[in-house]
């Protein structure tokens, strides 16, 4: 048999052609760190005969890493996403705590080096008052001894506090960022857009015990974390509706892993949960999470006036985001929102920020401006509840 | 030749390598309506719970329905001394209070005796998380002589509640569980204010009672006289009520609620009290087998003879007499002074109040102080039978 090296040369150039434009083309999860190791790593925490200024300076820390979570997370400018290093080599770091106070945004749309980034700021709970976020940081809340609906069964546990632990576990899993976070920098697979086992998981939130996935979030994870946000230019959420324990999970059942009586849907009202009939409808005695939008009523007309019919939902709106129960299907964010059985879902993030807000109760939007029978634009309630503006 | 094609091959792949480089690269992210008005939190909490707790201003058994801060009792009997309360800017009338002044519908306080003269269940209807169950009376008094609709079956002192299914507001389905504040879900939000003249839902019917037409005053009769105050809705003729020889049923075949045919109020409390207003059918006696004298039963949704003492109402002033008001045959825009007799109709209002009042059998005035041949203006009896205390 005769080797046409030529022809193989040729189809090896198609090949990589293909490849290149394959590659191009492809969605995938780009999670995983870039930049110099020593961006964010020591090997001695020692420099020069002592740690730099860059550095934390309550050295070493675990995984020989040059600062804590909160130390490499946070800014001392109004910047929410920093660089370490520069040129090619820099890696870029979302900031989730700002000593100066960051622009949050108000309008559906926003765009901007501070405006803040999806999961909100810890500023407004360290600089302004407890009830603004989870107190993470730098201090006990001064008012919550436990995370409010709370009803886990599993007391004095990391499902009490995520600032302190009291459970005597030889680790310090129970509080702080790694209560939420299992980090996994390293991690970032390329054969799904969507950010899950492969890239550590959507964000980074997954299981603290057990060894099954049914506490690993999956989900479309917007490249600069919403510092630039639109209807089309987001995060996308996976949530599910699970009517018991174990099973499938979803954001908002992430949440309720402390706050299980606000959001789980595994608590009835035999033991205070959220729903007060036979079925998981209204009326609700808490609301409801990991819910889908109904094809009726007000819901079903999601971000709109409220005058169109039911069933026609508007778009994607970042205030009061919504969750996709097939998260899977997503390749790219959508503004597009369904309603009905298979549709999308109001979650604990539709009206929260996960680290903290301006606003009490570290919602999304000023609940005192919310007025029955007043329209506001600014007013999350009404993108659902479209309606009770009227 | 193969070991000199070998190099290019190699360039191949370090063309792949490269290329697929760049492409990583390239695509890494760059980065005349009444409708309940005030802030939400007036009425609703998400979850039951603020700064880790209940609220002292909130009901403290809880969760509620619908996300409220607390039942309809919570909010509509506090008790207090006032008729109304102002509730952040929301005006709350009051159903049980110590005002001087009451409310149109009366007031549960003279049940259990926090006003006028001592408890007695006499004087209203008893709802039992408010004034306890009755102790005479079990079922209506007056209920149809059909299946289940004259023996407490349905409702009875135990059971009955301000809304749904065993209330008089809202949807009053059987058998739907809904049986207090989710039986009127929604209706403050759409409430219709003023005239309510079509009456095919809760929020556009008279004050929440579902199929009832009239026009209802802005304060609930706070402020009253003859041309300042409610305008009831009634029929010159009355039916025949019940599934059992009568010619109307109770039963909306459209929403499956409990209701009055013709929007009268009469016919709404002969929705539990059919005998003792309408004609009569092969099962029930009622007021007796025509609308004329001599009845039986003090008739209702009669229109006012326009002859003999009728034709006298109010000592021949033809004013409206707030001591035993009228029905109009067809809901006027705004409150009229005066009474048209051979039209406008005596109605179960006319005697009684809804609520409670401060004399037995929820009445008006005060029955005992009738006495025939005696002038009394304080007896209402005399406003229509106009000759009687002659």
């Amino acid at each position: 048999m005769i080797l046409d090296i030529s022809s193989i040369r040729k189809k090896v150039f198609v090949a990589t052609i293909l490849v290149f434009f394959f590659w191009i083309s492809a969605p995938r999860c780009w999670a995983k760190v870039t930049g110099v190791c020593s961006n964010c790593h020591t090997m001695h925490y020692s420099q020069n005969g002592g740690a730099l200024v860059a550095w934390g300076s309550t050295g070493p820390y675990q995984n020989l890493l040059v600062d804590t979570c909160v130390g490499c997370h946070s800014n001392t400018s109004t910047e929410t996403i920093k660089t370490l290093g520069s040129g090619a080599t820099a890696s870029r770091v979302p900031v989730v705590y700002n000593t100066v106070e960051p622009t949050y945004p108000t309008t559906p749309s926003a765009n901007g080096p501070s405006v803040t980034l999806a999961g909100g700021n810890f500023y407004w709970v360290e600089k302004v008052g407890d009830q603004y976020g989870h107190n993470v940081i730098s201090h006990a809340d001064a008012v919550l001894t436990e995370a409010p609906g709370r009803n886990q069964g599993c007391t004095n546990s990391c499902h009490y506090s995520l600032y302190s632990w009291t459970f005597p576990w030889p680790n310090s899993q129970g509080h702080g960022c790694t209560a939420c976070h299992t980090p996994a920098h390293h991690k970032g697979g390329s054969s799904t857009p969507i950010s899950d086992e492969e890239d550590g998981w959507y964000r980074f939130l997954a299981q603290r015990h057990g060894t099954s996935n049914d506490r690993n979030i999956k989900g479309l994870e917007d490249p600069d974390w919403q510092q630039s946000v639109s209807p089309t230019d987001h995060n996308e959420y996976w949530d599910y509706y699970v009517s018991g324990p174990g099973g499938v999970y979803g954001i908002s059942r992430f949440c309720a892993g402390c706050h299980g009586l606000f959001h789980s849907t595994r608590y009835g009202p035999a033991n205070g949960g959220f729903y007060a009939g036979a079925w998981f409808a209204a009326p609700w005695l808490r609301h409801p999470a990991g819910i889908y939008f109904p094809s009726t009523g007000e819901t079903s007309k999601y971000n709109t006036d409220g005058t169109g019919p039911e069933g026609v939902p508007g778009p994607y709106n970042p205030l009061a985001p919504v969750g996709r129960q097939n998260i899977d299907s997503y390749t790219a964010p959508s503004s597009s929102v369904t309603v009905g059985s298979g549709g999308d879902m109001v979650m604990c993030l539709s009206c929260h920020r996960a680290h903290g807000s301006p606003y009490p109760d570290m919602l999304r939007w000023d609940y005192t401006t919310c007025q029955a029978g007043t329209p506001n634009s600014s007013c999350g309630c009404f993108i659902c509840h479209t309606e009770k503006d009227q | 030749m193969g070991s000199s094609q070998v190099p290019g091959f190699r360039k191949h792949i370090l063309s792949i390598v490269v290329l697929t480089s760049i492409s990583i690269i390239t695509v890494l992210p760059s980065g005349v309506q009444a409708k309940i008005t005030g802030v939400c939190s007036n009425c609703h909490t998400m979850h039951y719970s603020q700064n880790g707790g209940v609220l002292s201003s909130w009901g403290s058994s809880g969760p509620y329905q619908l996300l409220l801060v607390t039942d309809c009792l919570g909010c509509h009997a506090q008790g207090g001394s006032q008729a109304i309360v102002n509730w952040n800017g929301s005006l709350v009338p009051q159903v049980y209070h110590q005002d001087s002044t009451d409310l149109a519908g009366g007031n549960f306080a003279y049940i259990t005796g926090l006003k006028g003269s001592g408890a007695s269940d006499a004087r209203g209807h008893n709802i039992v998380p408010l004034t306890g169950r009755d102790d005479v009376l079990y079922a209506p008094p007056g209920g149809i002589n059909q299946s289940f609709h004259n023996n407490g079956y349905n409702v009875n002192t135990d059971n009955l509640t301000c809304a749904g299914e065993n209330g008089c507001h809202g949807w009053r389905i059987w058998a739907s569980g809904n049986s207090g504040i989710s039986g009127i879900r929604g209706a403050h939000h759409s409430n219709v204010d003023g005239a309510c003249n079509t009456a095919d839902a809760v929020a556009n019917s008279y004050r929440f009672l579902f199929s009832v037409k009239g026009y209802e005053d802005s304060d609930w009769q706070y402020t009253v006289s003859s041309s300042d105050h409610n305008e009831y809705y009634g029929i010159a003729t009355p039916i025949k009520l019940g599934c059992a020889g009568g010619t109307y049923s109770c039963h909306d075949s459209n929403t499956g609620s409990v209701y009055a045919p013709d929007g009268t109020i009469s016919q709404f409390c002969a929705t539990c009290h059919g005998n003792f207003h309408t004609l009569a059918t092969s099962t029930s006696d009622g007021v007796g087998p025509t609308a004329s004298s001599p009845f039986i039963r003090h008739p209702t949704d009669l229109s006012l003879p326009n002859s003999g003492e009728y034709a006298q109402y109010n000592n021949g002033t033809l004013i409206y007499s707030l001591a035993a008001p009228v029905a109009r045959l067809s809901v006027p825009s705004s409150p009229g002074s005066t009474v048209a007799v051979g039209s406008d109709a005596v109605m179960c209002l006319s005697c009684h109040y809804a609520h409670a009042g401060p004399y037995p059998d929820a009445l008006r005035w005060n029955y005992n102080t009738c006495n025939a041949g005696t002038p009394n203006s304080a007896c209402g009896c005399f406003v229509c039978h106009t000759q009687k205390d002659d």
